[in-house]
């Protein structure tokens, strides 16, 4: 108990996330309205996936640094960790897509762009299954998963700049920005990010 | 290093004259995949289509002709590599196989123009962009391969493990096509031109520092 602490710290602020997210007022914007709660699911589950991605890469610098195998347990265990929440975010906001636009899989370049993170980092879950060798996997997949996830954040860096997204807060679409999260959702957004990284972690 | 690499380079060139079968089996591919498409499709009205079209094909051209890098690395590569050093080895391998890729780029540009109609009527600005797209094609997919035969694996992981990487590759080259065919000239399109070459920049540094990591047995 004493050990995991975060672990349950995380777990408490997910029930809290929870039980307030489903339940407090909610201000009503055109277009979104109710869906809005989705902001305390959804959103984090795309900040945790690229925390966990990172740490992995760290990890993987790290094994490439010291040669410890623990090192690459970390970067393996992360990496899946991200797949989890890519994988529930995209889930998400394919339910959530279903209702505001009318598809779960409309064109657009932040859904793209998860596609892809998934697809590389499943990519990267083959080709260690793909080594028998331990130290010769760990060497491997970490120079796939330092090149991934480079390429990963220049495309995602570059990409969604230039074109237009069907996401709120692009393009003047009404949502996440600083007028429309009003401090309620603001108390409970917050801990929702930390209650997902910590689940994380 | 330059002399190295020079050398190692001409020592691939010998290797691929020597042994032809590799790049008549590029040629031949290009062809044909060319002209299964053309036989598919036979018209193309939609210029985005003629892109689209073309840039897959490139693609998997390129992903064919890097699939072939590594070949000899069992044998006589692995006693130049012993000699050069990682370093030098990778680099002679990312150049040999920037300049075959590129050739590869304009053959099958030729052919596909002329058998599907040249939807440009700026040609040269098309062939600079596809240049530097295809090199920082070729100098990713060159460090694919090396993770692929570090694997010691097959024709199936090298295109899983480089298909998802390509993709924001791929979607700069065909915007960027599209905007010449609709009339950009080669300074509107400039952006993306620094976005093509950081890219390459980025990969050829990524693959200097990490390929001795990769080497080490």
């Amino acid at each position: 108990m004493i050990k995991n602490w975060w672990k349950f710290l995380g777990v408490m602020l997910i029930l809290y996330v929870i039980y307030k997210g489903f339940t407090i007022d909610v201000p009503r914007l055109d277009v979104l309205n109710e869906t809005i709660r989705n902001l305390f699911f959804h959103v984090p589950m795309w900040f945790s996936m690229m925390l966990l991605l990172f740490l992995s890469v760290i990890y993987s610098v790290l094994f490439l640094a010291n040669n410890k195998l623990k090192n690459d347990n970390w970067a393996n265990a992360l990496s899946s960790g991200g797949i989890l929440f890519g994988s529930l975010g995209l889930v998400t906001g394919m339910i959530w897509g279903n209702f505001t636009w009318g598809t779960p899989w409309p064109n657009d370049p932040k859904i793209h762009g998860a596609a892809i993170t998934i697809l590389i980092y499943l990519a990267y879950k083959v080709l260690r299954n793909s080594v028998k060798d331990e130290n010769k996997r760990a060497r491997i997949s970490a120079v796939y998963n330092m090149f991934a996830f480079v390429m990963l954040v220049v495309f995602l860096v570059i990409y969604p700049r230039t074109q237009s997204s069907l996401h709120p807060g692009a393009e003047g679409n009404p949502g996440f920005n600083q007028y429309d999260l009003d401090s309620n959702l603001r108390m409970v957004f917050y801990p929702a990010v930390i209650g997902w990284f910590l689940l994380g972690l | 290093m330059t002399k190295e690499i020079i050398s190692l380079c001409r020592i691939q060139l010998k290797q691929e004259m020597k042994n032809r079968n590799g790049i008549y089996g590029i040629i031949l591919y290009v062809l044909s995949s060319v002209f299964v498409v053309y036989m598919a499709v036979k018209e193309i009205n939609d210029s985005s289509v003629w892109v689209g079209l073309f840039w897959v094909i490139q693609l998997f051209s390129c992903l064919n002709a890097a699939s072939k890098s590594f070949q000899y690395s069992k044998g006589r590569d692995l006693y130049f590599y012993q000699l050069s050093g990682p370093r030098p080895f990778i680099l002679s391998k990312m150049i040999f196989n920037l300049i075959l890729m590129n050739l590869v780029f304009l053959l099958s540009q030729l052919i596909f123009s002329l058998m599907m109609g040249n939807p440009f009527e700026n040609t040269s600005s098309f062939i600079i962009l596809g240049t530097l797209g295809t090199s920082a094609l070729s100098s990713l997919l060159t460090m694919m391969s090396a993770i692929t035969f570090k694997a010691d694996n097959n024709y199936t992981l090298m295109a899983i493990l480089s298909l998802p990487i390509m993709i924001p590759l791929l979607i700069v080259l065909v915007q960027s096509s599209n905007d010449i065919i609709d009339g950009s000239n080669i300074a509107s399109i400039s952006q993306n031109l620094y976005i093509l070459g950081g890219l390459n920049l980025m990969i050829i540094s990524l693959a200097y520092t990490l390929f001795p990591y990769l080497c080490t047995d």
